[in-house]
């Protein structure tokens, strides 16, 4: 007990709140600029982090993790350009909520659903990391195998106006994300030679070219075939207020995707994309009649937005309670961990006990001052609507460029992320989902990982899954979930991407 | 008098030979020095490269940035610095076996040929790991255990431990066969989970070794960890086969000889640097550092053995 109030006092000492605090800031503003995303501001702070105590390195890149997932919502709602992965399912609501004036509504939702589910994941780390942490442990390569084919089904719940396309974009996007250097016999696939292809088509360069860039090309092509007004309706107005009863209408969702968002961190390789598009397709199944999703439902903004941050604090569970990375930021926290002369392992909490506890207390001060920040940011940039789009639009694309650029210095990921931007481009004007291309590349690693560990270890014998019941728990649900998801009338189903 | 055009553009010319030769006379370094990692920044091999550019610049006078250029097993970073200038100015840190082994397994855009090797710091401490609930004290142990099935699985990172695991599973007369993943760290939590019977590990396991959560059945090197001085290595145990990869710092061939002078000194005074030691020991790295001319001759061997190696196990 004694330790939990010095590490809790240590937490509120001001240098771990500023520290906090510029952490939060720099990830805020690295999530909002599309292109520039959260390993690049990891990568960025590390250096940095050498120079701090333990206490203030971690709370700074606890910071940055946790803003950058709750800063990529808000150009996903005002200006259909997600600026973070993770953000793309925001857009297919709060886009349509920012232009029928509801833009600051939708940010605000997308900030409490942020700091709530950011909350609950650091609640379930704080108070149950070692029984969950085992949980996550049993977890092998069968019972990912099942998981990733239920995520397979999410493509079939977003596939958007034509179930074919959409089927098809899916397609497209597990076949992308097989280049790269074969698993098991490290064999070149797909990679023509090019060594910076050896460990698959770079995330950054995909999701940025796809979502960011396209969006881009797309408000371009409008406003050069008219002259559309200068953004969507005006913020603002009695219609844009984010009341109570309305708070209350979507905080069942909010909960329900704090505990997807918590569920999808504790195992390692899924990740807040992943869990922001099971979280939307989750609420979309049990939406009531009258809610109509992707149209402009605020139950789809906080579906998206407070699972991705639960992600954040879940998935360092597996690092406080085994000393084992389950994310690349837990990896990040590691490698601040043992500079600093810490070793992250089984023992930590005996050994550190004070220094665990001020990093609890640290995240807890983080979900407050990305309240707070957060707030003060959604008054400034809610006035982004009021930004022409003859400025947006070339500053959007010039973040691109730099964001492709510096994940790995090459000019040929910049070449990349262009020839995607385009892709995403074609892809929106034959009406083929981009967010379902997405779900493929994102899951196909995973998928193919899984499934082939799985292969061996169960010498390819079906009746060995017999010794997994909790893979075949889940194999049931995702038999059920494909059924409902193919079954469910596209008319209902969401609009493309929303534009 | 007006100067006429030749005459003008002979005295620049001269002005600016002046500069060039007055340059090349210049001791170097005259700016700051980069070294390009070749894995993401948190990494083990990032760590060091890092703390060692910190203490080499002190000894330089010269700044030296340290930037990731992450990709492929490091061999992005060198295939960019093959085709740099050999001024001394570009370096970079990445594991010796993508030098040593890699372009031998596959189409890169580079060979050993193109480096000058600069600094070995840091041995990783390469080793089979299991649950202690097996009661295995050794790979002997593990191997006998196979026999009885004939066969037995292992969490493989790399082309590297699926090699020495062939030539393991020769020797004990069984089948090892390796499960692949993607990272380190997923080896060590594939083996504590119980979904696969031996893990290779390149150094993630030790916390967890240290804590008697996993046990250490033998170690890869030509020498015994010396945070785990009780397990054997696999030319003990009778096997025959070694792996030792380094933490290396490489630039392009040809450099001049008084700038591969001044890296050879600024770094092996790195290497015994009180906080260069502290960190090979907090990494659990063995610490070997190496140089010049010693470091070339090492390299060279460990290519031999790897092409011998790859040799034994088609």
């Amino acid at each position: 007990m004694h330790d939990v109030l010095l590490g809790l006092g240590d937490a509120l000492a001001p240098v771990t709140i500023l520290f906090v605090f510029l952490g939060v800031l720099l990830g805020y503003v690295i999530g909002v600029l599309p292109g520039l995303n959260r390993p690049a501001a990891l990568a960025i702070a590390i250096p940095i982090s050498y120079y701090l105590t333990p206490l203030a390195a971690v709370a700074f890149l606890i910071g940055i993790a946790k803003a950058s997932g709750a800063g990529g919502a808000t150009t996903a709602i005002l200006i259909n350009t997600p600026g973070e992965p993770n953000a793309a399912v925001t857009c297919l609501d709060g886009y349509p909520l920012a232009r029928a004036g509801k833009a600051k509504q939708a940010l605000k939702v997308a900030l409490y659903g942020s700091v709530i589910g950011d909350l609950i994941g650091t609640l379930a780390l704080v108070l149950l990391a070692r029984p969950l942490a085992t949980l996550a442990l049993g977890f092998g390569p069968v019972e990912m195998s099942a998981v990733m084919v239920l995520a397979l089904t999410f493509i079939a719940a977003l596939a958007g106006n034509s179930l074919l396309r959409g089927l098809a974009a899916g397609s497209f996007g597990l076949l992308c994300a097989t280049v790269g250097l074969d698993v098991e016999s490290g064999t070149p696939r797909l990679t023509f030679d090019q060594v910076a292809l050896f460990d698959g088509v770079p995330l950054l360069a995909v999701t940025v070219g796809m979502l960011a860039l396209s969006e881009m090309i797309i408000q371009a092509e409008e406003v050069l075939g008219k002259r559309t007004e200068a953004a969507s309706a005006a913020a603002g107005g009695d219609a844009d207020r984010l009341g109570w009863p309305e708070f209350r209408r979507v905080l069942p969702t909010i909960l329900q995707s704090s505990i997807v968002g918590t569920a999808i961190g504790l195992l390692p390789g899924l990740g807040p994309t992943v869990a922001s598009f099971a979280s939307y397709a989750l609420a979309k199944r049990l939406a009531k009649p009258g809610e109509q999703f992707g149209k402009g439902e605020l139950k789809g903004v906080a579906a998206a937005e407070t699972a991705d941050n639960a992600v954040v604090p879940a998935s360092f569970v597996p690092l406080f309670a085994l000393g084992l990375p389950g994310s690349v930021s837990a990896a990040i926290l590691i490698a601040a961990l043992t500079i600093h002369g810490v070793t992250p392992g089984p023992r930590l909490f005996e050994e550190q006990p004070r220094l665990i506890y001020g990093i609890f207390g640290a995240m807890m001060v983080a979900a407050v001052v990305m309240l707070v920040v957060g707030r003060i940011g959604l008054l400034a940039f809610a006035q982004l609507t009021r930004v022409p789009a003859t400025i947006i639009i070339p500053v959007v694309t010039m973040l691109c460029l730099v964001g492709a650029y510096l994940e790995s210095k090459s000019v040929f990921a910049v070449g990349l992320m262009v020839g995607f931007g385009l892709l995403g481009y074609l892809m929106h004007r034959f009406d083929y989902s981009r967010v379902t291309f997405l779900i493929g590349f994102v899951i196909g690693p995973q998928l193919e990982l899984s499934v082939r560990q799985a292969l061996i270890i169960t010498e390819g014998k079906v009746s060995s899954l017999s010794h997994h019941p909790a893979a075949l728990a889940v194999l049931a649900v995702a038999v059920v979930a494909a059924v409902y998801f193919l079954r469910t009338p596209r008319k209902a189903a969401p609009e493309g991407e929303g534009a | 008098m007006p100067i006429s055009p030749v005459l003008r553009s002979a005295v620049w010319s001269a002005a600016l030979l002046a500069v060039f030769t007055a340059s090349a006379r210049a001791e170097w370094p005259e700016k700051p020095v980069t070294i390009a990692v070749g894995f993401a920044a948190g990494g083990t091999t990032d760590v060091v490269a890092r703390a060692v550019a910190e203490v080499v610049a002190k000894k330089l006078g010269q700044p030296v940035v340290v930037e990731n250029k992450a990709g492929a097993g490091g061999a992005i970073a060198a295939t960019a610095l093959a085709k740099m200038p050999a001024d001394g100015y570009n370096l970079v840190a990445t594991t010796s076996t993508t030098i040593t082994l890699d372009p031998q397994l596959m189409k890169l855009g580079f060979t050993p040929a193109d480096f000058t090797y600069v600094a070995a710091v840091g041995e990783f401490p390469e080793a089979f790991i299991a649950l202690p609930k097996h009661g295995w004290k050794t790979l002997n142990d593990a191997m006998a255990a196979a026999k009885a099935t004939g066969r037995m699985n292992y969490a493989s990172n790399t082309a590297l431990d699926r090699m020495i695991s062939t030539a393991v599973a020769k020797k004990a007369g069984v089948s090892l066969v390796p499960v692949p993943t993607r990272s380190g760290a997923e080896v060590v939590t594939q083996v504590m989970g119980g979904h696969v019977d031996l893990g290779y590990s390149s150094g993630a396991y030790y916390p967890q070794a240290k804590a008697g959560e996993l046990a250490v059945m033998a170690v890869l090197g030509d020498k015994r960890v010396a945070g785990l001085p009780d397990v054997p290595t696999l030319k003990e145990l009778g096997y025959g086969v070694a792996s030792v990869n380094l933490i290396l710092f490489v630039a392009p061939k040809g450099l001049p000889a008084d700038v591969a002078k001044k890296l050879d000194e600024v770094f092996a005074a790195a290497g015994k640097d009180p906080a260069i030691v502290d960190l090979m020991e907090k990494r659990s790295l063995n610490n070997v550092v190496e140089t010049g001319a010693p470091l070339a001759k090492t390299i060279q061997s460990h290519i031999d053995d790897f092409a011998k190696l790859i040799e034994s196990s088609k």
